[in-house]
């Protein structure tokens, strides 16, 4: 065996920092017998208390000196008895070599980089390697985004959100017109709802329809579903990249004064507030598991 | 583009969709055209139009009988294998746009659109037309 590559460091030739998905363990340079020790104890404590996957990047290695072997046997030990994974990083010929003699190349497989290891270590599918999708802040903007951006392109009129306000279980919807579609998803249930004063809606579907419209008849009620349908479906794309798994509905109409919906969902309804330049609107999202 | 004396059949179970749709054929030259409001019923006036329909544009989520159905029932009957067909959606996903791609459509459009998007795809489905 040559001799190892030496780089003086000023400090200990490894170090382990804590990454969002992973450990990983750094070798920086000649790793001596004493040093050796040092790290199996510092290593063995990350082991036990750690819940992740290791990453080990050897790229500053040229080779690994034979004191290190026990420190590696244990960390291959500890990875099979606890289930975790560990992948090697820029191993050298020589490093690559050291693990096949030592019997350590299946519990401390090579790989060609760090993107590499990551993906083997957390395989991606959208149901099941991100993070469980939430009712949260990215959510509301996913659909406040999608309101916006429906109502100007289809209506041709500016929109400007207001600051969104939670609902309470008895409340009304605030208008006199409400588009609902129900939602079913791999991670959750819930409803949005589009909700407009009489005479919002009937500027809104004049501009979009080019005629007069001074009374909400029937026919002109299925113009509020469709604006959820759109609304949802813009969202569902990217809801969907995020790992909801949401089902296209078909959505429904609710008139009346001041009318109220039961929210099926039980999750919280969160209403967003909109301008639409000829009168206000809101989009109501309620998320429930 | 098509010919402006082009028939047109207009489907969508939302009266204001076929209305918007209507709109903008009509601000594209179309004045021939024909509205049904759900696959089942598009399918009766494609079947019995004499002379046939030489473009549908249909809505994609409908109830009963969806514009996929509509598109599979039309591109099985030989006589309208090559009828032009656009699908109007609200959902944009890409195995939805490969599903309607293998079943035979001419092209799709993307709920919100305007009049201006629709005859993007217009022409672009006359253009295969033309280009055989």
């Amino acid at each position: 065996m040559s001799e190892a590559k030496k780089i003086d460091f000023g400090r200990a030739p490894y170090d382990i920092s804590k990454q969002s998905d992973y450990f990983l363990v750094r070798l920086h340079g000649d790793l001596g017998a004493e040093l050796a020790k040092d790290f199996e104890k510092k290593i063995t404590v990350q082991l036990e208390s750690a819940d992740q996957d290791f990453v080990i990047d050897a790229s500053s290695l040229a080779e690994i000196h034979p004191a290190w072997t026990r420190s590696l046997m244990a960390i291959a030990k500890h990875v099979k008895a606890t289930k975790k994974q560990v992948r090697v990083v820029g191993a050298s010929d020589g490093v690559h070599q050291w693990l096949v003699s030592q019997g350590l190349s299946s519990a401390l497989p090579c790989v060609a980089d760090l993107e590499t290891a990551c993906k083997q270590l957390k395989p991606q599918s959208p149901t099941t390697a991100q993070a469980k999708p939430r009712f949260d802040a990215q959510l509301m903007n996913i659909f406040l985004n999608a309101s916006r951006e429906v109502i100007e392109a289809q209506v041709q009129t500016p929109v400007t959100p207001g600051t969104p306000f939670v609902r309470e279980p008895r409340d009304s919807m605030g208008g006199d017109i409400s588009g609902v579609i129900g939602l079913t998803g791999e991670q959750m249930n819930g409803t949005v709802v589009i909700t407009f004063p009489e005479e919002t809606f009937l500027k809104l579907m004049s501009k979009m329809l080019g005629e007069e419209f001074t009374e909400l008849n029937p026919d002109l009620h299925d113009g509020a579903a469709e604006f959820t349908n759109m609304i949802f479906g813009k969202a569902k794309v990217e809801l969907n990249e995020k790992g909801y798994g949401f089902k296209m509905a078909i959505p429904s109409i609710v008139t009346g004064k001041n009318h109220t919906i039961q929210n099926k969902s039980k999750g919280p309804r969160v209403a967003i507030p909109f301008d639409s330049g000829v009168g206000p609107f809101t989009v109501e999202v309620s998320f429930g598991s | 583009m098509f010919d402006p004396g082009t028939k047109i059949l207009i489907v969508d179970d939302m009266m204001t969709m076929r209305k918007l749709v209507a709109k903008s054929c009509k601000e594209l030259g179309f004045s021939d055209l024909t509205e049904a409001t759900d696959g089942a019923n598009a399918w009766e006036k494609v079947a019995s139009a004499n002379p046939p329909y030489g473009l549908i544009i249909s809505d994609w989520n409908m109830p009963n009988s969806t514009g996929l159905d509509l598109l599979k029932r039309v591109r099985s009957d030989s006589r309208f294998g090559k009828t032009p067909f656009v699908l109007v959606t609200a959902e944009a996903e890409q195995h939805q746009i490969v599903e309607a791609a293998r079943a035979g459509v001419s092209n799709y459009v993307i709920k919100p659109f305007t009049t201006e998007s629709l005859k993007e795809k217009l022409e672009q489905v006359h253009k295969k037309i033309v280009s055989g």
